[in-house]
């Protein structure tokens, strides 16, 4: 597959801080994937989107679009030139122009009416064309927002916290719809977001970051079940950490509450000491359970029931473990429950 | 976010072109065929506007005059390497003087100047005396009689007097100029004596001449030392003009009134050299003259020019012998005498 | 590693790390912060090289009497406008003032009469030729500090009366659930409220005065600004440069206080719990405080404009508006439309610098650009003469010469207002605009100046309006033959011509009417 966009090691101080907002950043984007970078505030993730839309300037790195070269040593291509699309979040629109005037700007062909319209349908808001901005809704802004990155067909659309102003339920629909339009205008999407569920959702890659660094990179999938350290257990979702030993056979890792499937048996060796990360959907009730502990709180939050279970471990010490049950459950406080362990929810982590 | 609408940008627009149009008139004007003269004129300019409208209707020539006061002098100093006027119309001779001394005036191009003594031009011709202002003592005939009046100078600083009169601030030209000719009758040291009397026994020491004489015309003092137009002006009020005049130091032993002229002097390398010929042919007629000496009710230097109703002609009455040529050289150390002996220069 | 050829090159290497603001704008900015700067600077340097002979001759003479006229003029004038305007100020907002409404916009209309105007009217009234001349004597240190005190307090008023709008009531119940009676709330905790508003008040009042010509040389009173204009008229101008230089440095104590008071007025925040105050009833005591607010508005605005009516309706009987008057009308409006146009064009390239590319180079840009601010006309104006005639020659001798002036001491007016309505467009639009392949001159002309327009042009009216207004600047630079009307105000109210300075002097009050609007919905 085709490169789209390829950072190599890029670092950007800002002036007047001592650390790196971004620190020796290398990535690869496919072209026609939607990746997402995530993170907490100050991680990095909207300073490497604005690097990459030519609003910043790397101290040293590369950064290459389609191929061309756009910030180097030597080389330095503005933004107004760099032919990449932007959603900004709260999507500056520009208030003293129209939806069409505003999809339309800066658009130098001859079609520029034809494309108009064209982008308008593609995001379903035919018919607004002479509405002024302010009258449209939060969710139509975005769209046109989109609409206007969208116009001038660029290849690279960054979108900067795209989701982050929208209601839940709309969040919902305009994730799926993003979606949908970046990949009908076979458009590389590059989101920034601080929300695990826009980029589970959006992306066909995920990149963590924190502190200007790569964390960890990989499909929603493998970051949710696989997270390779604590960092990006505990931010993507909730997670159980606990040290362990790697059995013999590498199929098990004996910890203080029981034994614990685990299937990365490629990166451990046997009786290893590591630190693993147990998602709260990796438990499932069973009767043969080999882990079992008493319910000490439990809170319905309907998609999932939420209990903390207390464990006794082998030291007989109490500890306590974040499990989620099935809603149809009904639990009590003081139960005794006993789980199974699923292997695709246990990740070895790095310290 | 507030936003204009097409029609508001339209007017604003148009405004714009209007502000860039009426700038563009400014240049417009200019250079006519008869040419045009840069006046600054320390004078009133009451005294100084008629007078130019006629050159301009005799002649033809655009006058762009200044009327700036004192700062004037200033200005020809600041501009001597941009000189942007071509005459400089005084109430004294002594800034005449001055600007002849710091070499900011350059000769007259001609050669008589009739019925103008030489004692009264510049000794290189860069200037020219038209009209003498004499300090005198105008008094309210309501609160004061001829016999009490002070006959000399020296007098106003006997405690008789004391609250009774006003004078100017010292840095007023005329104050100045009469300080200068009492340095040359007296020396410094009774000079000093007399300052600092006369500024203690004074009622008012006000800003200029023109508020002494209303104020002594509304009995506010019972009299004052102004310059003898000011009595003239102040009789030809409506009301508050029952008031009359002394000219001092007249007696056999006196030194005689002291005299300050006004006139004009020829700025150095002056944008128009051709028109400042015009004007000097042009005023030196005698009616012009005449015109210059009576819009203020000066008296005219020249003797053969008739003076106005009432007024007495210079050579009728005796005159302080220091020569005007002299107050420039003076003019900085008798603004510091008068700062020294207590008498301020501004009024605080 | 293969080097790939760039697409297009630029190398910024002591920008490496950042992207530049582009380099004409900042060219521009440049030349405009110089520009707005050098002649005063010229001055004080002037100043600072005059010779110890003079500076010891003025120090022992004249320095000592000014710094007591100057000083003692401006404690009297803050005290007295800060006693009225912080007592109206809560009269209006805090009792129930039959009709407060309209006084609270009342109060602060004397803001239209410049106070040299204000002067002249009183100088009608109780001058020697006025009808009450022989009741108080107006050319005195009470009459001046009456006259500025009269014409200054609305700053104090304006600013003290938005705080009080803007206080919480919630902080004035704390206070009672703590036991405070009335008098307890008011010096407890609305007075230490009040406190930077007062100041801040009082240090515009005090500027005012300072930089004061007009008024107080019509008074006959002698404070810095018009020793300097008169040390014009003696021979020496190198004592008015020492002169200006310690009024420079008077002016910029006064402002370093003000930057103190400034950093401490962020006491009011109108957070979601806030309530509006609630209305003393101060009962019987309603209707002498109505009298004294009928007595202010009557001494402030309705004696000066019925006098400037009076006079004015007389002057045009007499043919006051002849042809020279729409001559002088006309002068005043060349002179001022051109600095309130090229104050705006002088004032977004800073502005926009100092708002998209926060840094200290474009913070000293803007600082530079607000030297003339605050400062007096007549040290602008020496400024100009000096350095115009010994360097730019070709600028000089014209009426352009009194537009530079005027931008010189009013561009900051236009910068704030521009400034303003820059911050109201995040960067987020620029980036937009320049991300849609637009090159930056186009992003200015599409995008920012046409969401700028209104505060621009704001801003330039306001320089407009202070431009009419202006006068030692321009007494002092004019040209031949181009006298404004606030000069023609200033030379027939010397001569006591009142009825050719009335006419002039409506116009400047009709054309100030402006900025009130401006000035009320700013506080």
């Amino acid at each position: 597959m085709e490169t789209a966009i390829e950072l190599k090691g890029i670092t950007k101080t800002y002036k007047g801080e001592r650390q790196a907002a971004v620190c020796n950043v290398s990535l690869k984007v496919k072209k026609g994937s939607i990746i997402t970078l995530l993170g907490p505030s100050g991680c990095g993730k909207t300073t490497t989107l604005r690097l990459i839309a030519g609003f910043e300037r790397p101290e040293s790195g590369e950064i290459s679009i389609g191929g061309k070269l756009m910030a180097g040593e030597k080389t330095w291509v503005s933004a107004e030139k760099r032919k990449i699309g932007m959603v900004f979040q709260d999507y500056a629109l520009f208030p003293h122009l129209n939806v069409e005037e505003n999809i339309g700007f800066g658009y130098r062909g001859k079609d520029k009416k034809e494309r108009v319209q064209e982008v308008l349908e593609m995001v379903n808001l035919l018919g607004f064309e002479h509405k002024g901005v302010h009258h449209l809704s939060g969710g139509q802004q975005q769209r046109v927002a989109l609409a206007r990155a969208l116009a001038k067909r660029p290849e690279v659309i960054l979108l900067d916290e795209p989701f982050s102003n929208l209601d839940t339920n709309l969040k919902q629909t305009m994730r799926n719809e993003v979606r949908r339009i970046l990949k009908k205008a076979n458009a590389t999407g590059i989101l920034v977001s601080h929300d695990q569920k826009d980029a589970l959702a959006i992306s066909d890659e995920i990149v963590v970051m924190k502190g200007g660094i790569i964390q960890q990179k990989g499909s929603p999938r493998k970051i949710y079940q696989f997270p390779n350290n604590a960092f990006v257990a505990g931010f993507v979702g909730e997670s159980n950490m606990m040290e362990g030993t790697v059995e013999p056979g590498k199929r098990w890792i004996r910890t203080d509450i029981g034994r614990i499937p685990c299937n990365q048996y490629h990166i451990i060796s046997e009786g290893e000491k590591i630190l693993i990360s147990l998602r709260p959907n990796g438990f499932q009730l069973a009767e043969d359970g080999e882990i079992e502990g008493n319910v000490e709180t439990y809170s319905y939050v309907g998609e999932y029931l939420e209990a903390r279970i207390s464990v006794t471990t082998q030291k007989k010490e109490k500890t306590s473990l974040l499990v989620y049950l099935h809603p149809n459950e009904t639990v009590q406080q003081g139960d005794l429950l006993k789980f199974r362990v699923s292997a695709n929810f246990v990740s070895v982590v790095k310290n | 976010m507030n936003v204009l609408n097409h029609k508001k940008k339209l007017i604003l627009i148009g405004l714009l072109i209007a502000i860039i149009a009426l700038a563009g008139c400014n240049e417009a004007t200019g250079d006519e065929d008869a040419g045009e003269l840069v006046v600054y004129s320390a004078r009133n300019e009451n005294f100084v506007d008629a007078l130019l409208q006629k050159f301009h209707e005799d002649t033809g020539i655009e006058v762009q005059a200044l009327h700036g006061g004192d700062t004037v002098v200033n200005r020809v100093k600041e501009e001597s390497n941009n000189v942007q006027g071509d005459i400089f119309i005084s109430n004294d001779v002594g800034a005449l003087e001055h600007l002849r001394i710091e070499g900011l005036l350059e000769p007259i191009e001609r050669e008589d100047f009739p019925g103008i003594d030489e004692q009264y031009r510049g000794e290189d011709n860069s200037w020219v005396a038209l009209s003498a202002r004499t300090r005198v003592l105008m008094y309210n005939k309501d609160l004061i009689t001829e016999e009490e009046m002070p006959k000399n100078i020296w007098d106003l600083t006997d405690p008789q007097y004391e609250g009774a009169f006003a004078i100017t601030r010292g840095g007023n030209g005329g104050m100045i100029g009469h300080v200068s000719a009492l340095r040359n009758e007296w020396g410094d040291q009774r000079t000093m004596e007399w300052i600092e009397g006369v500024k203690d026994n004074a009622g008012g020491i006000l800003q200029g001449h023109g508020d002494i004489r209303r104020a002594v015309g509304a009995g506010e003092f019972k009299f004052g030392l102004v310059n003898n137009y000011y009595f003239h002006q102040q009789l030809q009020e409506p009301s508050n003009n029952n008031v009359d005049v002394i000219y001092p130091d007249q007696g056999d032993d006196e030194m005689g009134a002291v005299v300050n002229a006004a006139g004009f002097g020829r700025i150095k390398e002056g944008p128009n050299a051709k028109s400042v010929n015009v004007f000097v042919d042009w005023i030196l007629e005698a009616e012009n003259q005449q015109m210059f000496s009576n819009a203020s009710l000066e008296v005219p230097i020249n003797p053969d020019i008739e003076v106005i109703e009432g007024a007495r002609a210079i050579s009728e009455y005796k005159v302080q012998g220091m020569s005007l040529r002299e107050l420039g050289d003076v003019w900085e150390d008798t603004r510091r005498l008068i700062e020294e002996s207590g008498l301020d220069l501004e009024i605080r | 590693m293969i080097r790939r050829a760039p697409l297009k090159k630029r190398k910024i290497s002591s920008f490496m790390g950042r992207v530049p603001p582009n380099p004409l704008l900042t060219v521009i900015s440049i030349l405009v912060a110089l520009f707005m700067s050098i002649p005063i600077i010229y001055v004080g340097f002037r100043g600072i090289f005059a010779g110890s002979e003079r500076w010891l001759r003025l120090l022992d003479g004249r320095i000592p009497q000014l710094l007591l006229n100057t000083l003692g003029l401006t404690a009297v004038v803050v005290f007295f406008s800060t006693v009225i305007g912080v007592s109206l100020a809560i009269a209006v907002t805090r009792c129930n003032v039959p009709g407060r409404k309209i006084f609270s916009w009342l109060l602060v209309l004397p803001l239209i009469i410049p106070p040299y105007v204000g002067a002249v009217t009183y100088i009608m009234i109780f001058g020697p030729m006025g009808p009450l001349g022989s009741w108080f004597q107006i050319y005195s240190f009470s009459g001046v500090a009456f006259v500025l005190t009269i014409f200054t307090y609305p700053y104090v008023f304006l600013v003290v009366r938005s705080a009080l709008k803007r206080m919480n009531r919630n902080l004035e119940e704390a206070g009672r659930s703590l036991g405070l009676d009335n008098l307890g709330v008011f010096l407890k905790v609305n007075l230490p409220l009040l406190r930077p508003s007062i100041g801040a008040g009082a240090i515009l009042v005090a500027l005012y005065v300072l930089s004061d010509f007009g008024a107080i040389s019509m008074l006959r009173y002698n404070t810095f600004t018009s020793a300097i204009y008169y040390q014009m008229g003696g021979y020496d101008n190198v004592s008015a440069t020492i002169l200006s230089l310690v009024l420079i440095i008077l002016t910029v104590g006064v402002l370093w206080l003000e930057a103190r008071v400034g950093r401490k007025t962020a006491y009011f925040q109108a957070d979601s719990s806030y309530r509006t105050l609630e209305i003393l009833d101060i009962g019987k005591w309603r209707y002498p405080l109505v009298g004294v607010i009928l007595l202010v508005i009557g001494v402030t605005i309705i004696i000066p404009l019925g006098v400037i009516l009076y006079w004015s309706w007389i002057g045009i009987a007499r043919g006051a508006l002849d042809g020279r008057f729409w001559g002088y009308l006309m002068n005043s409006l060349q002179v001022s439309l051109l600095a309130g146009g090229l104050s705006m064009v002088f004032a977004f390239p800073i502005v926009y610098l100092k708002s998209r590319y926060p840094s200290k180079f474009t913070t000293i840009l803007q600082r530079l650009s607000y030297s003339g601010y605050a400062l007096p006309g007549v040290i602008v104006a020496l400024g100009i003469i000096f350095l115009f005639n010994r360097y730019i020659p070709v600028l000089y001798g014209s009426s352009f010469v009194i537009v530079i002036a005027y931008l010189i001491r009013f561009l900051p007016q236009s910068m704030q207002s521009s400034s303003a309505s820059l911050e109201m467009i995040p960067p987020k639009i620029d980036e937009a605009a320049r991300n849609l392949g637009e090159p930056f001159w186009k992003v200015i002309f599409k995008v920012i100046l046409p969401l700028m327009l209104p505060g621009l042009f704001a801003g330039g009216a306001l320089v407009f309006v202070s431009s009419m207004k202006e006068l030692p600047a321009t007494l002092l630079l004019r040209p031949p033959n181009f006298d404004t009307l606030a000069v023609r105000v200033w030379v027939e109210a010397s001569e006591a011509v009142y009825h050719m300075a009335a006419p002039a002097a409506l116009i400047i009050i009709i054309v100030s009417i402006v900025p009130i609007k401006f000035l009320l919905d700013k506080y």
